[in-house]
């Protein structure tokens, strides 16, 4: 009889451990390889009463400051703010749709921690050694005296052409640099094109025309339009009015850019930088006077627009690679160069991914690759 | 000229007026086509779903009225959404003019559903800096702006005593017509801070975007008058989007057919030369 | 020189590490630099707009006085007023600023009708590029044709109507698998261009930014 009761007991003991009636979790985890300003608060309720309301509380030494009130019964929730300097603790509180408090629980005092090295980010950085490594050891090699070949880009060597028939025709030349600004690669590519542009009108005596639409591009566009014309043996021809400042707004730009070119109707139209929606509506006015039109824009939505209505198009990296295209300097084809391998790494990379992800599906390639970073 | 050459060379004028046209009738009888919601814009409204009524949004306004057409009927679609479900907002814009036209939709909206200012939703105004201004929220919302738009104090509104970080919305929806935008929501705000992204483009950028999405990086996406629409009717509320669309459709169908008429009056051309 | 090129490039090259250790290093010692070169970074972008509206003044006010700028003369001065106007009824003080009743009335029966109007030449544009490029010359452009109607049709409700969900299935297939390679193609390309342009601007190689070479 009292080892029957005594199993008894027992048994209850061991379901009350395993299937608790009532019970509360509450765990305070540190964020990894952050400033030491987040900490994950995260619970788990199982109570036999019905419960209302969930309050969570944090202490940081001082007060208590109550941070959220719900009634998911398993969540967690990110407390962004801590301090990495001091102590934090938290409290869960559960009430009934009376809002009488029925259970409770505090967690243990935590201080956020600090990194030093995010290894969230460790893929950028892997990325980042290796592609500007290849950049500058092609520089280098460059330097050293190593013969770089790039190939032909038609659009390029377009500009001859189509300064000498604005030159024959007495018209102007007109070059539209973008919209964005001069912190933007697209708008240093088109700037690196102007001067090319600018040295043969310097060279042919044809008027330029160079619209802007951010006032910084004005005073970098300018510099650069004088000097190719004192390069070009010309400096009296240069005017301060070639460049010149017209809105920062899109379409008011646009505007004035399409009134210029139906009114005086250049014979050679540049459009060289970042183009959002008005690339058709100057492209499309370009073609309707007749003008011989060169484009290029990294802008993936603006592209197929310019490749209908342009003569010629220089296509994403084509506009990158301009500078060296134009200069030959040894420095920017070493760097074309360093890109191109980076791209063939990519490239290897996509088919042997895709190839082991198609043979292997299990090892769930994609997923390790986001988690290294 | 005979006709066929008279249509190869057809003045462009003619286009014009044609499709004039066939844009102003349908808007002037208020045609209305109802559009079959897709997943991208179907993911949008799950996520809004799903969301708590302690849960924060942050919708950036980041368009100008040029792409109005476009992306004020995706906001108001939004906005009215995030009011039905209780959820808190707060807006922001990275382009100058997205401030005045979402205080359009705030006045509508906040007025039909009740909803107080600095309490249910509050409006950070206009920031330059782009990229930058989200970088800056994620160390703290208060280092890029100090005060809201109409100069009170962050840290005076009861919305904004619980939201410091980027990282403590929910979920950031930015309607975007161009730069800044959406892809430095998606840059900065997802893949630093790993704050749910979604957005808003002009149907010119959607098939760059739809990239994006397709990777995860952003977990829904409404691309143009089509994405507005399908939102609309998700939501069971017609408007400017879905009215929009019978103008859309009648004007994909003309130009099809002058691209049809095109190429006939080119074979035809060719087989006389030959 | 030493000032418009050797101290830009200074500056160029501090911040870019700073920035570079900053994104990968989240110890708070950094991050304040860090935050503080943003803070720099938005109060010089808006003086940027102070130096647009000063500049746009400038080239006004000079084809105003210049005899031959002809009817450019009269643009000049509705941009000029528009400007004046703008700025005094946003500025007025005790009105609301941005929000008084004449500033907003001027913004949505003046700017957002002129504002829309300039995109909406796109859709006459769109047509008449449309009419002219899309021509069966070749193979290659005769694909280019079908796909265009297969997407056109696919997006709207008439292509539903005329063929149930295949058009649009269709459609969804070409935007997520055809357009979507070509997209990540030109992306990743731009990236890596970005990136290159970004190394030969922190090396001193690309100085075009600084005015020339």
């Amino acid at each position: 009889m009292r080892k029957l009761i005594g199993l008894v007991f027992f048994i209850l003991i061991i379901s009350y451990a395993i299937f608790p009636l009532n019970n509360i979790t509450l765990k305070v985890n540190d964020v990894p390889y952050d400033d030491g300003g987040k900490l994950v608060v995260k619970w788990k309720i199982s109570l036999d009463k019905e419960v209302e309301n969930i309050r969570i509380s944090q202490y940081n030494g001082e007060t208590w400051t109550v941070k959220k009130n719900t009634d998911n019964l398993n969540d967690s929730m990110k407390d962004n703010s801590v301090n990495y300097k001091q102590r934090y603790k938290y409290k869960i509180e559960v009430f009934d749709s009376e809002g009488n408090l029925i259970a409770e629980k505090s967690s243990r005092s935590i201080k956020p921690g600090v990194a030093f090295y995010n290894m969230g980010k460790t893929a950028v950085l892997i990325g980042l050694i290796i592609i500007s490594g290849l950049i500058m050891f092609f520089i280098n090699a460059a330097r050293r005296g190593q013969k770089l070949k790039i190939r032909r880009i038609p659009a390029l060597d377009s500009i001859e052409e189509a300064v000498g028939r604005a030159t024959e025709m007495g018209k102007a030349v007109l070059f539209v640099p973008g919209i964005l600004d001069v912190n933007n690669p697209q708008t240093i590519a088109g700037v690196m094109v102007l001067s090319e542009v600018a040295f043969k009108t310097a060279k042919y005596g044809t008027d330029l025309n160079v619209p802007v639409s951010k006032p910084v591009i004005l005073s970098t566009a300018s510099d650069t339009v004088k000097e190719s014309y004192l390069k070009a043996g010309r400096p009296d021809s240069f005017n301060d009015d070639m460049v010149n400042y017209v809105t920062n707004d899109q379409f008011g730009y646009v505007s004035h850019i399409d009134g210029y070119m139906v009114r005086e109707k250049p014979a050679a139209v540049f459009m060289l930088g970042a183009f959002y929606a008005e690339s058709l509506i100057l492209a499309e006015t370009g073609h309707s006077i007749g003008a011989i039109q060169v484009a290029g824009t990294a802008m993936p939505s603006q592209i197929p627009f310019f490749i209908t209505t342009c003569d010629y198009v220089l296509i994403g990296e084509e506009l990158y690679a301009a500078s060296a295209y134009l200069s030959r300097k040894p420095d920017v084809l070493g760097a074309l160069k360093g890109q191109d391998y980076s791209k063939l790494i990519i490239m290897i990379i996509l088919v042997v991914g895709t190839i082991l992800t198609i043979l292997f599906p299990d090892l769930d390639l994609s997923q390790w690759l986001t988690n290294i970073g | 000229m005979n006709f066929w050459e008279k249509i190869n060379n057809l003045d462009r004028r003619i286009v014009y007026l044609i499709i004039g046209l066939t844009v102003l009738i349908p808007l002037l009888f208020n045609i209305i086509l109802e559009v079959e919601p897709t997943k991208p814009v179907q993911d949008i409204y799950d996520k809004i779903d799903s969301l708590e009524k302690d849960d924060v949004v942050l919708v950036s306004f980041d368009y100008a009225a040029s792409s109005l057409p476009e992306l004020q009927p995706m906001g108001e679609a939004l906005i009215q959404h995030l009011f039905e479900k209780d959820i808190k907002v707060v807006a922001m814009a990275l382009w100058p003019v997205g401030v005045q036209l979402s205080d359009n939709i705030f006045n509508v909206k906040s007025e039909e559903y009740n909803k107080k200012y600095g309490i249910d939703y509050v409006h950070l105004g206009y920031k330059t800096g782009g990229m930058v201004v989200i970088d800056s929220m994620g160390s703290g919302i208060e280092d890029a702006f100090p005060t809201d738009k109409n100069g009170n104090k962050l840290n005076e509104l009861k919305l904004m005593r619980n939201v410091n970080k980027l990282d403590d919305f929910a979920l950031a929806i930015s309607l975007s017509a161009g730069d800044p935008g959406l892809r430095h929501f998606v840059m900065v705000a997802h893949d630093r801070y790993g704050v749910p992204v979604a957005g808003g483009c002009t149907a010119v950028s959607a098939p760059q975007f739809f990239a994006y999405y397709s990777s995860g990086q952003m977990l829904g996406l409404m691309g143009g008058l089509r994405g507005a629409a399908e939102y609309e009717s998700i939501i069971e509320k017609l408007g400017t989007g879905s009215a929009g669309m019978a103008a859309q459709n009648y004007a994909h169908i003309m130009i099809i057919i002058f691209i049809i008429v095109g190429n006939i009056s080119m074979v035809v051309l060719k087989r006389k030369k030959k | 020189m030493f000032l418009r090129r050797q101290v830009p490039f200074f500056i160029t090259v501090v911040v870019a590490l700073i920035m570079i250790i900053a994104y990968f290093t989240p110890h708070p010692t950094i991050s304040p630099v860090r935050n503080k070169l943003q803070d720099w970074f938005m109060i010089i972008a808006a003086f940027t707009m102070i130096v647009g509206i000063l500049s746009l003044i400038k080239v006004n006010i000079k084809k105003i006085r210049t005899a031959s700028a002809g009817s450019d003369k009269i643009y000049s001065l509705v941009t000029l007023s528009s400007l004046f106007i703008m700025i005094f009824f946003g500025l007025l003080p005790g009105a609301g600023g941005i929000n008084n009743s004449v500033f907003k009335f001027m913004f949505n029966h003046v700017m957002v009708p002129l504002q829309a109007t300039m995109f909406s030449l796109l859709a006459f544009y769109i047509a008449s590029a449309s009419f002219r490029a899309f021509r069966a010359k070749s193979t290659m452009a005769t694909l280019l044709l079908i796909t265009a109607f297969i997407v056109m049709l696919g997006r709207v409700p008439f292509g539903r109507f005329i063929s149930g969900p295949h058009l649009s299935n269709i459609t969804e297939w070409i935007m997520n698998v055809v357009n979507m390679a070509g997209q990540r193609a030109i992306l990743i390309g731009a990236a890596l261009g970005v990136m290159a342009t970004s190394v030969k601007i922190v090396l001193g190689i690309e100085r075009s930014h600084l005015g020339g070479e």
